[in-house]
């Protein structure tokens, strides 16, 4: 009976402008997509390449220069440049990727502070990126309650589901075909499109996939579908409340704005105000002041303890490290609010299954929140090393030390950000896809135990 | 007759949760091959009632059973003795009506669903051969109410329940209808229905029962049905309320 029932759902579903409405949206928006995040890709790819081509005659230029001195003032005053290598699966799900600049620059005495690529399309941040995150956590989340949000309280106006219950049928038959049906026919369109798209990109040779990653592609395609699933069961316990279906889609509507914009936007603001974080400026002037204050107790002794030497000389040392102590507190001070902030903002959020979902995918293919903090760190890295090469080398150089063949390629510091192991991805999502696979299970049960007792005059 | 009630009501009473008591202490007994119309204003509680008898809604108090089976305790038993076709027969409007007969047969375990056999129902009710393949959305209100009763025949049940089926139908129809309603009482099928329709529920039922606030005011059978003025009682139960 209960594939006869599904049979039903699956014919009444197809035979709808909602699934030829669904159908051409997954193509167009799956096709379009997945174009425009390829060509964006490559575009950032050609840009990390140009970096890495850059860097090289850049470090060639300097190493034509036969004076020592001479070549590693240059050095100084150039810097140099370092890629940062796009990540692949950006493709599917940009996260903050976008925000991360393809190339970094570190010198001796100043550093380029935004790279030359950010200046050439700044439309995907501005018209938000189409990835497959962003068509599915918006666009398809509203087609799946679209899909169902009339599923029972629709059939009750019909009055096809008194005539269907005047059968010898249970009702959690009925509700569980509705689910499985309707949901069959809601991924169908999904999924081929999803397929279609891939494979044109594969075939156009544009991105090389290597296993793991499309171990990656199939679990992000996973928690689509039950993040998809979520707001259709959503829309059927809906249908399972209310008895019209201009009210169910009205609340449907309502659902949909507070998960998908709302609750995000407000764990945002929420966060803000109950973990405030002094701004960044506010913490550089603190940090001026120490440096003033120090500066100043320095002077005075100087001044006042001019013939006594070695103790003079012990007291300005314990200064200059109070004062790097001091700044360092304050940086740290920074850094964990920021932190206790972006927690309290993740964890409000996750009230939202747009969110979760949107962690979930971005933490799936590496470009995540994780990514932001690791870049954050491989780009410190990176000028502190590169601070530290210099003043190796100009320490060698005045201790005549420094060998003609000092500049190496390989020797020269770079951004260099460690891609999460697919394990620890996973466990990183994990969260994410407990709470999907949970709410789904409530609104599951929600609209079970209302169906049973749905009247159906 | 034989004297096994088909269909029972036993002090069947229905309050909703706005207070309104719909059906009040309502005692009924249907039988074998006997048409049975239940004649009421708008609000006397005639579809309250058919919605208890098919369980769409829980009875405040009292039973109602099915060929002896609880509608309540039993439903899924009781069921499989009754057929329903409601006031406003809708259906699936993207199927055809062979599609839609086709599942309705299907649902309720018919020994014969194929495509001949529908279409034999079809024509029965006076659906002719070229709307049987038409999508139901397209049918006009008389066509899909011969469609539920074909659906409903189909079903072949002891009991059938009609919930005002001659509303709205032409003469043509609703004269169509009546014959249908003969063979399916000399098939022995127990008809209970409700209606507005007093002309018509002269000429066919075996008992009238007159309601009002939910409960049976008079009951006539056949011999009285024709002694009596049917529409002066009802006007009389009309003014009342």
């Amino acid at each position: 009976m209960l594939g006869l029932l599904i049979k039903k759902e699956i014919r009444s579903h197809v035979l709808t402008y909602r699934f030829a409405m669904t159908l051409v949206l997954a193509f167009v928006l799956m096709l379009l997509g997945f174009s425009v995040m390829t060509a964006h890709y490559q575009g950032r790819m050609d840009a990390y390449s140009a970096s890495a081509s850059g860097r090289a005659d850049q470090i060639a230029k300097i190493k034509q220069i036969k004076d020592q001195q001479e070549r590693l003032g240059k050095l100084s005053e150039l810097g140099i440049a370092s890629g940062y290598k796009p990540a692949l699966l950006s493709i599917l799900s940009a996260g903050v990727e976008n925000d991360l600049p393809v190339e970094s620059h570190a010198g001796g005495w100043f550093s380029r502070s935004m790279d030359k690529t950010r200046f050439e399309n700044p439309f995907l941040s501005v018209l938000m990126a189409p990835d497959f995150t962003y068509i599915v956590a918006v666009i398809l989340s509203l087609l799946a309650l679209i899909f169902s949000f009339d599923n029972i309280c629709g059939e009750k106006e019909q009055q096809t589901l008194k005539l269907a219950l005047s059968y010898s049928v249970p009702r959690h038959l009925i509700l569980l075909s509705k689910w499985i049906g309707g949901y069959v026919v809601l991924i169908c369109p999904v999924l081929l499109a999803t397929g279609v798209a891939l494979l044109i990109m594969n075939l156009q040779g544009c991105v090389q996939l290597d296993p793991g990653d499309g171990i990656r592609m199939v679990l992000m395609v996973g928690a689509a579908l039950v993040y998809i699933s979520l707001f259709y069961t959503a829309g059927i316990m809906i249908s399972t409340l209310t008895h019209r279906a201009v009210t169910a889609m009205i609340i449907a509507l309502f659902v949909w704005a507070g998960w998908v914009l709302v609750i995000p936007n407000i764990s945002i603001v929420g966060a803000k105000l109950i973990v405030q974080v002094p701004t960044y400026n506010k913490i550089e002037n603190e940090k001026n002041a120490i440096d003033e204050e120090i500066h100043l107790k320095i002077k005075a002794i100087s001044k006042t303890m001019l013939g006594y030497g070695d103790k003079a000389k012990k007291l300005q040392e314990a200064l200059e490290q109070e004062n790097k102590q001091r700044k360092q507190e304050l940086d740290e001070f920074y850094e964990n609010k920021v932190a206790a902030q972006n927690r309290l903002c993740m964890m409000l959020s996750r009230l939202s299954p747009f969110a979760a979902f949107s962690y979930l995918s971005a933490a799936l293919a590496d470009t995540g929140i994780e990514l932001f903090r690791k870049y954050r760190i491989a780009d410190k890295r990176f000028h502190d090393d590169f601070r530290d090469y210099l003043d190796k080398r100009w320490k060698e150089y005045s201790e005549k030390k420094l060998k003609d063949d000092w500049l190496k390629p390989d020797e020269l510091p770079a951004i260099i950000v460690n891609r999460s192991r697919l394990e620890d991805s996973i466990n990183q999502a994990s969260f994410d896809f407990t709470i999907l696979a949970v709410l789904n299970i409530l609104c599951f049960l929600t609209a079970f135990m209302c169906f049973l007792r749905y009247d159906v005059r | 007759m034989d004297k096994t009630a088909v269909l029972e009501a036993i002090q069947l009473t229905k309050r909703y949760e706005n207070g309104v008591l719909a059906v009040d202490n309502l005692n009924l007994n249907i039988y074998p091959g006997e048409i049975y119309v239940l004649l009421g204003t708008n609000g006397a509680g005639k579809t309250s009632t058919m919605m208890l008898m098919f369980g769409f809604t829980e009875p405040t108090s009292g039973t109602v059973r099915i060929c002896g089976l609880d509608v309540t305790r039993d439903p899924l038993g009781a069921k499989k003795h009754a057929a329903y076709v409601s006031e406003n027969v809708m259906l699936y409007g993207n199927f055809t009506a062979l599609q839609n007969i086709e599942f309705f047969a299907k649902l309720g375990g018919a020994s014969r669903s194929d495509a001949a056999t529908c279409e034999q129902f079809l024509l029965r009710v006076g659906l002719p051969s070229e709307a049987h393949r038409r999508r139901v959305r397209s049918f006009s209100k008389g066509m899909r109410q011969r469609l539920g009763i074909a659906i409903a025949m189909m079903k072949n049940t002891e009991v059938i329940i009609l919930d005002e089926p001659t509303s709205g139908l032409d003469p043509k129809g609703g004269a169509d209808f009546l014959d249908i309603l003969r063979e399916l009482k000399a098939e022995g099928k127990a008809i209970f229905m409700s209606s507005h329709d007093i002309f018509r529920a002269e000429i066919v039922a075996d008992r009238v029962g007159i309601m009002s606030h939910g409960q049976i005011v008079q009951e006539l059978d056949r011999a009285n049905i024709g002694h009596q003025d049917l529409e002066t009682l009802y006007l009389k139960y009309e003014l009342e309320k």
